[in-house]
This record gives structure tokens, sequence and C-alpha cells, in this order.
């Protein structure tokens, strides 16, 4: 077996040495450039706009792609088959891959289990566990903000008979540790908060959480998709018994995550989707060695990476929201200032319609809510659970900021942002109003 | 010896970080690139060099390969790259 590994390895290094001078010869010659079919037509075909969308997704680092590749051509193998060599090599990769993740956020690599993503992770933990101990538990304590598919998860549990309590949060997005310890009850199964919110970027006082979770012997799980990776995350000292984590929102591929399910004391799940028993029984199906490679190099360049990132994203914050508020008024951030992760901004702008600020700012790549409830134009759920106004819901606009942007991009979005918010609100009569000294909260307006 | 050879590989590691046709990606390499070096300029420890070096010469493999692959499926300039690399 390892002479098996070490001619591989020989092979690997003679082919790429040899045929890599080939290859660049013909990146230059321009031959057989792939190209996509654009079918959306009110792209602009000859540029790309500065991406400022951090949570909604994250570019895959190349060194990530780099890991990947051979997954996706040659080593084709079914990590499951145990009978060969192509199976055995994939195992190999798959492993490793789970060694990477756990020591990212400190836990045992058998405690990680592989889902399609964070969507996957929140439905098995939430209705996992809570079908699990069903019989005696009936209680689930979640927040107003948690992403939908946690929510969702809850309203389905609700329709089975548990009982659920939704925090509410503050108005800074924070939940009330108070409220959090009344609500638990002697039938409380789980609690699930996320650790930092993917719209207005507030971070969650997740150890004092685990800590009351743990006294009270209640499973703690947290969505971590927008935390692991940017900032320490350590499942034995914050107390998490489940964690979800998403590969594409950390520079990975996309179709890709994991749930930590801790060991001791045991969480005990109910898989959500059953068959030939993979992932210890909590998830079946082939396990897709080339994305597992791809999350597992992406985790271990985020704890390599871990000091650079996010010092470049804090000073990049900081460059843009001084910027902002340096040329405009009526400027309100969302979410807390101190607590939460940087690279998640969310900003209201007074008078400004957000999806118009957005379509005027087309060389811009921004979001105002979350990418899975953007079609809608309702206003943003975790706004209003803030207690922010409709009016000011709708004219937020979110930022994101990760590894790959940079400070051209930063001074960029800014200049646009504050000279298409100049010229909305010169169009608005309301602002006219406003900067006339009229109180709008007093007219009474008459219809027509 | 070591620092002598991270030296060359500095040199290297940027020129080829250069040649990313995505911007980002570029930006991204050569920033880190310049941290890694002035991080590891200090070091004193012969066996850490050598790490250094190990990995650095990895690293530049890495890019080289992703400038190749970025290069094949390249897409459309990105709005502030005024000088695109061909």
């Amino acid at each position: 077996m390892q002479s098996f590994h070490k001619c591989t390895k020989l092979v690997t290094q003679c082919v790429s040495s040899f045929t890599l001078p080939v290859v660049r010869e013909m990146a230059q010659k321009s031959v057989a450039r792939a190209t996509i079919d654009k079918g959306h037509s009110s792209w602009d075909e000859n540029i790309r706009p500065v991406y400022m969308d951090a949570q909604a997704t994250t570019p895959m680092d190349p060194r990530v792609l780099d890991k990947m590749l051979p997954y996706l051509g040659s080593y084709y193998g079914n990590p499951h088959s145990r009978t060969h060599a192509y199976g055995w090599q994939a195992e190999d990769a798959v492993e490793k891959a789970r060694k990477q993740i756990a020591d990212l956020v400190h836990a045992d690599p058998r405690e990680i289990i592989f889902t399609s993503g964070a969507t996957e992770s929140n439905n098995l933990a939430v209705k996992g566990v809570a079908r699990f101990y069903g019989g005696k538990k009936r209680h689930v304590i979640t927040s107003q903000i948690e992403h939908k598919c946690v929510l969702d998860s809850c309203r389905a549990l609700e329709n089975d008979g548990f009982d659920i309590t939704y925090l509410p949060v503050q108005k800074n997005g924070m939940v009330c540790l108070d409220e959090l310890d009344k609500a638990f009850r002697p039938d409380t199964s789980l609690v699930s908060i996320m650790f930092v919110n993917n719209e207005i970027g507030v971070k969650q006082r997740v150890s004092e959480i685990g800590s009351m979770c743990r006294e009270r012997k209640v499973f703690f799980h947290t969505d971590a998709a927008q935390a692991v990776g940017k900032i320490p995350v350590d499942v034995n000292e914050m107390k998490i018994d489940l964690m979800s984590v998403s590969g594409h929102k950390i520079y990975g591929p996309k179709g890709i995550g994991c749930l930590f399910v801790r060991r001791k004391p045991r969480v005990r799940v109910e898989p959500i989707i059953n068959g030939g028993g993979q992932e210890r029984g909590l998830r079946s199906g082939t396990l897709p060695t080339p994305l597992i490679v791809g999350l597992g190099a992406a985790c271990e360049l985020c704890g390599e990476d871990m000091e650079f990132d996010s010092k470049h994203v804090e000073m990049l914050s900081k460059r843009l929201i001084d910027k902002i508020t340096a040329s405009l008024g009526g400027v309100t951030r969302n979410g807390d200032a101190v607590h939460t992760y940087p690279g998640c901004i969310n900003l209201s702008f007074s008078h400004v319609e957000g999806e118009s600020l957005l379509m005027a700012l087309r060389e811009l790549a921004l979001s105002s809510g979350s990418a899975c409830t953007s079609a809608s134009l309702e206003p943003s759920y975790v706004l209003r659970a803030t207690g922010s106004d409709d009016v000011l819901a709708h004219s937020s606009i979110r930022f994101g900021i990760g590894r790959f942007t940079t400070v051209e991009e930063i001074d960029y979005t800014a200049e646009h942002v504050i000279d298409q918010v100049n010229k909305l609100r010169d169009l608005s009569p309301l602002w006219e109003m406003e900067q006339e000294g009229i109180d709008l909260s007093k007219i009474e307006w008459t219809q027509h | 010896m070591a620092r002598n050879q991270l030296a060359k590989l500095y040199k290297q590691l940027l020129e080829e970080s250069a040649k990313f046709s995505d911007y980002n990606f570029r930006c991204h390499s050569v920033r880190r690139m310049k941290y890694c070096y002035e991080k590891h300029l200090n070091e004193t420890s012969d066996e850490k060099l050598e790490a250094i070096v190990t990995k650095a010469a990895k690293d530049l493999q890495v890019i080289q390969r992703q400038v190749v692959v970025g290069r094949l499926y390249a897409v459309e300039h990105h709005i502030l790259d005024r000088e695109p690399t061909t």
C-alpha cells in the first residue's frame, strides 16, 4: 500500500514537471478557450463588477482548486469501494480532509459528518436531534434571526407537534441571555442560535450560550457557516454540541458542507437521509471526494491565513464605513458595531430605496438582504426582528468583504455609493423636506 | 543558504503571482507573498527556514499551475483591471 503511494507520487511529480511548460505554451496561444452560455441578457458582456457580496458566496481559492483537480480527473474512485486502490485513494483523501476540518474547529475527525451544505446540516441538526429525543423532549429554542433553513425546519417540527420558542433579539441583533434563560423548560432538547448572522454580521455570545445549555443538559447547535474559518472557533471551549459548516462561504466549493456532531457527551441524531449507512449512518450517500478535498483544503488554508485575512478584512471594513459616513448623513449601521464580524456591513441609507440603489450601482455586486430571500420584495425579516421600521429595512444594503477584496475595490465602492445615494436623495422630495427641518413623522398624509 | 533560496523563491513567487489573469487572485497572491516574506525575513532557525523554503517551493508550483488553468478559462476583465495581462 505504501509503495503504491510512493510510486504514484513519483509518477505525478515527473509528469507535472514535464507537461507544465507544454501547457503554459498552449495557454499563451489561446487554444480552446472555454466559454460559458451567458443566458442572462442584462449582463454587460465586457466587464466584471466589483464583488461585494461575500456573505452570498465566495470565490474558490486557486489553492483549493489545485487540490481538487486530480480528484475531478483521474482519481475518480468511490471512497466506499473497499476492494481496490481507486477506493483506497479516495478514502485516504476524504479522511485527510476530515482531519483538516476537525483541526480548524478543535474537534475529533470522527465528529465531522459531510453533507451537501449548511442547509442540509441545519436540517439534520434541528430535525434530527428533536426527533431522536422527541419521545420525552418536545421543546426547541431558536431565535427570530436564524437562517431560513433553521426557521423552516422548526416550522416543520411544529407541524409534528413540537413546541418552538423563537427568541426575540435586541435592537443590535443580539439574543438576550436573560430571555434565553427564561425560555428553558424541562423538556427542551435543543437550542439553535447562529454564530454570525449572514445579513447584519452580528456575532452572538456563543460561549455563554454554550455554558448555559451545558449546565441544563440541553444540546446546543450553532449555524457557523459565516463564522468558521473567519474567526477562531473552538467547539470544546464554546461547549458547542452541533455545528454547521458551509464550503462555499470559506473559499471552498459549492455543494459541500459538514455537521459537527459531538461524541462526548454523545449527541444522537435521527438521520434525514437513509440509505447505505455512510457517515456513521447519519448521512447516507456516496461522498463527493473532490468537493470534500476542496472543503478540507479550504479549512486548512483558513487556519493558516486567519490572522492575515482577518487583519485585511478589518482594515477594509473600517475604511469603507469611515469613507461612507464621512461623506453621507442619515446612514444607520444595522447590527452591532462591536459584536460583529467586520466583513459583513449592513447599512441603511435614509430616503433611498435599497433596490433603486442596487440598480444604480451596476458596477458593484451587492445585495440588500440574504441571497436566499432576495427574490421576494418583502423587507428582511432579520431587520424587522431588530425593530428596524419597514422604511429603513427597505433601504438597507449589505456589503460583504472577503479575503480577495482589495483596497481599490473598497475605495471604488465607497465613491460610487456616496455618488448614487446623493443623486437619489436629490430626487427625493422627502429628503428635501427633512433637510428643511420638517418632521416627517408629524405629517398627516391625505389620500387622493 | 536557505535564506538565499528564500529570497530567490520570493522573487519568483511575486513574478508568478503577477501573471494571474483574475484581478482578485492576482492582487491577493502578490499581497500574501509580500506578507509571508516580511514575516519570515528575520527567521534565524535553520530548521524553520528549511521548512519555509520547502513550503514556498510547493506554493510556487501551485501558483504556476493555477495561472495556467486561469488563462485557459479566462473571463471578461474586472472593471478595475485597467491594464489586463495577456
